[in-house]
């Protein structure tokens, strides 16, 4: 279980995130949501250890949690936009985060997930498509076995049909047992089966509640922050 | 002519060797070592004192000392001073740090060596010839290219089949999403100086075996390999072995037209090759 | 537009340098003059690198290319030893538009050791030329005379005003427009174009200037030694001399290279006096300079200015 309390961060002199409060539960989808520039991406890349300027509480299972050492703790980001290694194959992508945390994501395992990168395990990405890079980007971060997998636009670029396909795996990850805090631009979609929303306005929380029957317009006093 | 193809060769897989440690720091760390040649020259060095030594020491062993020496130094180097340079806004500090660190190096060696031309005395080897395919070849050159090229062999398969490779080439592509995953990136950077240096040092005892080498050669040999690694591009291996081999060609072939050019067709055709591109917008 | 303390600066340097080149002996005036040679040589370094932004490792092939166009002008020519020395750096600098526009296709490292390229290419050009008569060297015979009296003690007057003028010329031009833009430059390139600065006119300018005055440096440091070979003009100490000199010294501050070549020549003649090497004297410039590079990299000057400033 992943706890934040009171999290803050500066961008330069910009304070792109202030007072942030949520938690992830194990085997749980906790989507965050918001307009461009709210913060969600800071918000992981603060989780994953990219940003060094950071202030407030984060807890992992109990204890202090320090970005630094997400790999260690078993924390995992999906970046937006992907960012692979593109020197690197896709096996070898998937592979270079391996750190012998016990855990049920092998490379078969991960071929069972997306069958289509078996066949295009030796392709660089960018041979790739945008679907597949994706893949390659969930499964490199799943084969690290985290505890916390952080997904951040994952739909973006994407065709309907392919997102559908990457949401399922998502599904099944879950079922695994790991928490899951899932940045998407399309409300409906993140809040599917998320167990919890929280709604980002200008580096502040605007909303945070259950996520059954929430909608692009029961949010968007939140989303936008105008009035309902 | 056979045997001019041969010479250019062979210098070419030095010049191509001396390359390749540079293309490795500067693509990986973003920095242009400018102690690079001094590695060089140390390599020589360390392996006529080996030799000095003990005069019945092989040529592997020799080899694997200058390398190891050489290497040692370069993660040092990286480790205690560069490292931190790199860390400044301002990448030309980290090149000016190693260009104070070149100055400590060669006047370190002057004053420990002194300013003489030193060679590495093979013995017959120099003189030996051998036939292949009806052609007769100078044994030594082949031992050379034979060396420089399972050199090359052995980077290869460094950085393509084994982790340490595909941790160098993540770092390479993305340093923070590597970080993010783990990687120890300084570590990565310690052993790329070192591999990086080691490798100079090899090619430093592979020129001292058929010149002689002073103090003062670094900075040839760094411009040379300066020079293969922006004409082969930056961190690719099979690039900077072409680059290398065409300078050498042209080292080769300027020697029998204009023998007292030193190395001023080279440095020449560089700087046209170099210009070029810049004018024509393909410099990364 | 010139300050009157600045006016009063020049004419002292002018008074200073003629009672020196009249009653210090033959040996200070040298050490005298290869200071402030040095400094002017440091000087420019800083100007293009500290202001300008431009680390460049060739700039010796400015000094090399100073010297041997003085000499062999002087010794071809009729014309007085002191009006080549004046046209020197004005010739010199206008040679190197060309290659300024050339050499700005290239940036940062490429730009730096390109230009150290450079300088090795015109120093094997100069061992071939025939009348640059190779490592035999050439010997300063003005209109093919030798040379009367004492250059030193003129060498010493011109380099002191011209080392006090450029301080008062730079603390001038940082004044204009300009030099407004120069300090833009200095601390942010790219704000600096979007505020309108030409930046590729501004790098140009000070890449001919620097050239410019590396050249007329070197030119007075070959009329007090009477004697020029290529290995020596070319030399690769001239850019680690000016290198280490900013370094420590300051980068992008005037004051910067006084400091500098205080420190540079103070610990030389210190350390010869204590018996130490030339070698060893240099590693220790070079652990210095990666030191200062370390600790305070923009050098000693604005670190100790800053101190001053607090207390």
């Amino acid at each position: 279980m992943l706890r934040l309390e009171g999290v803050g961060a500066f961008h330069g002199q910009a304070r792109a995130l202030e007072g942030v409060s949520l938690t992830v539960e194990s085997g749980q989808t906790h989507a965050l949501v918001g307009a461009n520039g709210a913060g969600k991406s800071t918000l992981l890349r603060l989780l994953s250890g990219l940003v060094p300027d950071w202030r407030g509480t984060i807890t992992l299972d109990g204890r202090p949690y320090d970005p630094r050492h997400a790999a260690a703790r078993g924390v995992a980001l999906v970046p937006e936009g992907r960012l692979l290694f593109d020197s690197l194959t896709v096996e070898e992508n998937i592979l270079i985060g391996q750190r012998g945390r016990p855990g049920p994501w092998t490379l078969a395992a991960l071929f069972t997930l997306f069958p289509i990168l078996r066949e295009k395990r030796h392709s660089r990405p960018g041979d790739l498509s945008g679907g597949q890079q994706q893949m390659v980007a969930i499964a490199r971060a799943l084969a690290t076995n985290p505890a916390v997998l952080l997904c951040d636009e994952i739909a973006l670029g994407l065709a309907p049909k392919v997102v559908d396909e990457v949401y399922a795996a998502l599904s099944q990850v879950r079922a695994q047992g790991l928490a899951v805090l899932l940045v998407d631009q399309d409300i409906a979609r993140a809040c599917k089966d998320a167990a919890q929303v929280t709604c980002l306005l200008k580096g502040r929380v605007s909303h945070q509640g259950a996520a059954a029957g929430v909608t692009a317009h029961s949010l968007r006093a939140a989303y936008f922050g105008v009035a309902a | 002519m056979i045997e001019l193809l041969f010479q250019g060769l062979t210098l070419g897989a030095l010049y191509g060797l001396i390359g390749a440690g540079l293309a490795l720091s500067y693509g990986i760390l973003r920095v242009v070592n400018l102690a690079h040649g001094e590695f060089i020259t140390l390599g020589a060095f360390m392996a006529v004192g080996l030799v000095a030594a003990q005069a019945t020491l092989p040529l592997p062993v020799v080899l694997a000392g200058a390398f190891g020496g050489a290497a040692l130094l370069g993660a040092l180097m990286q480790v205690a001073f560069v490292e931190r340079a790199m860390s400044f806004r301002d990448p030309m500090v980290a090149m000016l740090v190693t260009f104070g660190l070149a100055v400590m190096i060669r006047n370190g060696m002057l004053e420990t060596l002194g300013a003489n031309l030193r060679g590495l005395d093979v013995g017959g080897l120099a003189q030996a010839r051998i036939e292949l395919a009806g052609q007769s070849f100078g044994l030594l050159p082949l031992v050379t290219l034979g060396i420089a090229a399972a050199a090359f062999a052995v980077l290869a398969g460094l950085i393509f089949r084994t982790q340490f490779g595909r941790e160098v080439r993540a770092v390479s592509d993305r340093p923070d999403i590597a970080a993010m995953m783990g990687i120890k990136v300084a570590r990565v950077h310690a052993l790329v100086a070192a591999l990086s240096a080691g490798l100079a040092a090899l090619a430093g005892v592979l020129l001292a075996m058929r010149a002689s080498v002073s103090p003062f050669s670094g900075v040839a040999h760094l411009l040379i390999a300066f020079e293969v690694v922006v004409l082969g591009g930056i961190g690719r291996i099979r690039g900077v072995l072409l680059a290398g081999l065409f300078l050498g060609m042209v080292q080769v072939i300027a020697q029998r037209i204009d023998a007292n050019a030193g190395m001023l067709y080279v440095h020449l055709t560089f700087f046209l090759a170099l210009v070029f591109r810049a004018v024509t917008g393909r410099l990364s | 537009m010139i300050r009157p303390f600045e006016m009063a600066a020049v004419a002292l340097a002018l008074g200073l340098g003629i009672l020196g080149a009249r009653t210090l002996d033959a040996g200070l005036l040298f050490l005298a003059c290869e200071v402030l040679t040095l400094f002017l040589m440091a000087q420019m370094w800083n100007l293009l690198a500290g202001y300008g932004g431009q680390v460049s490792l060739g700039h010796q092939v400015f000094v090399g290319i100073g010297a041997y166009a003085l000499f062999l002008t002087a010794n071809a020519t009729p014309l007085p030893l002191w009006l080549v020395l004046a046209g020197v750096p004005l010739a010199v600098a206008v040679a190197a538009i060309p290659l300024g526009m050339v050499m700005f296709h290239l940036k940062a490292a490429y730009f730096a050791v390109g230009m150290w390229v450079v300088a090795e290419i015109v120093q094997q050009l100069a061992y071939k030329m025939p009348f640059v008569r190779g490592t035999a060297g050439l010997v300063l015979r003005p209109g093919g005379q030798p040379i009367q009296g004492y250059p030193e003690q003129v060498v010493f007057v011109i380099a002191l005003v011209a080392a006090v003028g450029l301080m008062v010329a730079l603390r001038i031009f940082l004044r204009t427009r300009a030099g407004l833009a120069t300090l833009a430059l200095r601390d942010n390139e790219g704000a600096a174009r979007a505020a309108g600065v030409n930046v590729k006119r501004l790098h140009l300018v000070l890449f001919c200037v620097t050239a410019g005055g590396c050249a007329g440096a070197g030119a007075l440091h070959y009329i007090t030694t009477l004697y020029v070979t290529p290995n020596d003009a070319f030399q690769i100490n001239w850019i680690v001399a000016m290198m280490v000199i900013t370094v420590i010294g300051g980068t992008g501050t005037l004051m910067g290279p006084v400091l500098g070549v205080a420190i540079l020549i103070g610990l030389r003649e210190g350390m010869t006096a204590a018996g130490v090497s030339g070698d060893q004297y240099w590693i220790v410039m070079g652990l210095l300079s990666v030191s200062v590079l370390l600790l305070s990299p923009r050098g000693l000057w604005p670190a100790l200015a800053g101190l001053f400033r607090k207390g």
